[in-house]
């Protein structure tokens, strides 16, 4: 028949595009929370992947440190690459800010990446992440914005302290300072939170109110992104501060915790 | 309380471009029985019936009568759109849409009300092989949803974030239309497939190698009436 070429084509195209990439080509919003199943819940799945080796007793270990990935994917890429060259890395942390305007298919781009690493990977929630819905699809894909987690008695303490974006005035300080006890069992309680004290968003009360919570829990050092470059500083006195580059500085961040200190190594790459 | 709000919502806006359409429908009707009556309503000569029939397809209809009504599955406006567009010229037909997402309508946990402009342009004056009707164009998609803003609130510093609640979106689709001639209400009828790019991701297919074209796209699905 004369008239069913073109239609047969459509219907064709219309086909392929279905069976082939449905997923990925349906979206019926950028703003829209529709977490596929296998991302729900990373930061749950990826600390069940640590055990049992998180609940045996103490032995130096490493944790390599990343953070502000935004879209700098193929940047990313490469440190995915640099990451898993190591066999002495136990995990990964990264430090918040996995999207640049928390649309739908950036979370996704993000873990499609991250689950390219030979290790797990621990996200942290960031400010761009809050934007739009960002902050449902975070808590949807990876779990509670707030949480810790003790890996061979070293305790991690993850602070979400976004404020701006979620229209608060306060960060949650009376879960971070319970969650900063060391009731001895731990060799270490180490918090790591996307945007350190110093910033903008903290009002000056909340940024000294953050080191004090820290000294009063003999914490050494607080972990941070947000900055995209590596800072090593003490503003308030004693407590170390550390913020994490972005991957576009070709920079890794390795923890290498012992028993009696926390030691940063510093790798370009 | 917030689950009666919003089935209360999601009803509203159904409710509403229903009441649209009516409206759009009556206006149309009214005017449909004075070119009956013999009004002059237009000012062109009328000299045989034929013509007259011409006219008063091209030229009687009231300006804020809608041309065409469409009904469209995805392409990042909404888990279904409603939308009325308008012959402006043979080629250029824009269409207003608004759609609509929620976790009872399309599975998302958090709203979003969208409102689109689609500035089609048609790339072929009539039917390809009778029937394919090529078409590219713009889209300007404002999301309504938490946390978008157009401009920041004042407790951010200068060009903190760009805005997110506008995005464009470039588009390419073909219809395949279907002339109901005869009919005295409806022209015809056409469905449709087209692939769009919301701006934010073809920024990074143009910017990264990581994001590949394909991976910008999205496709939405449509049918389309065109009204006498």
């Amino acid at each position: 028949m004369k008239t069913s070429s073109p239609f047969a084509i459509f219907t064709a195209i219309l086909v392929s595009l279905f069976t082939s990439s449905c997923e990925e080509v349906i979206e019926y919003s950028p703003y829209q929370n529709i977490v596929p199943k296998k991302w729900k819940n990373q930061n749950i799945s990826n600390y069940n992947a640590l055990l049992p080796a998180a609940n045996e007793v103490f032995e130096p270990f490493k944790v390599a440190l990343i953070a502000d990935t935004h879209t700098y994917y193929d940047e990313f890429e490469k440190q995915v690459k640099f990451i898993n060259s190591f066999t002495d890395i136990d995990f990964v942390i990264h430090l918040g800010d996995v999207t640049l305007s928390a649309n739908s298919r950036e979370f996704e781009w993000y873990s499609d990446i991250m689950n390219k690493l030979n290790v797990p990977v621990i996200t942290i929630i960031g400010n761009h992440d809050c934007l739009g819905n960002g902050y449902s699809i975070y808590t949807d894909m990876f779990g509670e914005s707030n949480f810790y987690f003790e890996y061979r008695d070293v305790k991690f303490v993850i602070f979400d302290d976004i404020i701006w974006e979620k229209h608060i005035a306060d960060p949650d300080f009376t879960w971070f300072n319970n969650a900063l006890k060391n009731d001895g069992s731990y060799k270490h309680v180490i918090p790591f939170a996307h945007i350190a004290p110093w910033d903008d968003q903290f009002s000056m009360g909340n940024e000294l109110y953050y080191n004090y919570i820290l000294e009063e829990n003999h914490i050494s050092l607080s972990v941070h992104g947000h900055d995209h470059h590596y800072k090593w500083k003490q503003p308030y006195g004693e407590v170390n501060y550390m913020t994490v580059p972005s991957p576009d500085k070709q920079e890794l961040i390795i923890l290498d915790i012992h028993a009696e200190a926390v030691q940063v190594e510093r790798l370009n790459y | 309380m917030e689950s009666i709000l919003r089935h209360v919502a999601d009803r509203a806006i159904l409710i509403g471009m229903l009441l649209l359409h009516a409206f759009f429908a009556e206006s149309q009707e009214q005017l449909n029985k004075a070119v009956r009556r013999g009004d002059a309503v237009s000012d062109a000569p009328v000299t045989n019936a034929a013509n007259h029939e011409k006219e008063h397809n091209d030229k009687d209809r009231l300006w804020y009568i809608p041309s065409q009504y469409k009904l469209q599955y995805a392409g990042g406006i909404g888990f279904m759109s409603a939308g009325f567009g308008y012959e402006v010229s043979p080629t250029y037909q824009p269409v207003l849409f608004v759609g609509y997402l929620s976790e009872s309508f399309g599975g998302s946990q958090n709203r979003v009300l969208s409102v689109s402009v689609k500035n089609s342009f048609y790339l072929s004056r009539q039917p390809l092989l009778k029937y394919f009707r090529p078409y590219a164009g713009l889209s300007i998609n404002w999301g309504n949803t938490n946390n978008t803003f157009r401009s920041l609130p004042e407790y951010y510093p200068d060009e903190y974030y760009f805005q997110n609640k506008v995005h464009s979106a470039p588009f390419v689709g073909g219809e395949l239309y279907v002339n109901l001639k005869p009919n005295k209400q409806i022209k015809g009828m056409g469905v449709y497939a087209e692939l769009s790019a919301l701006d934010a991701y073809l920024l990074e297919a143009i910017r990264t190698q990581y994001v590949k074209p394909h991976m910008a796209l999205t496709l939405a699905l449509g049918l389309t009436v065109y009204i006498n």
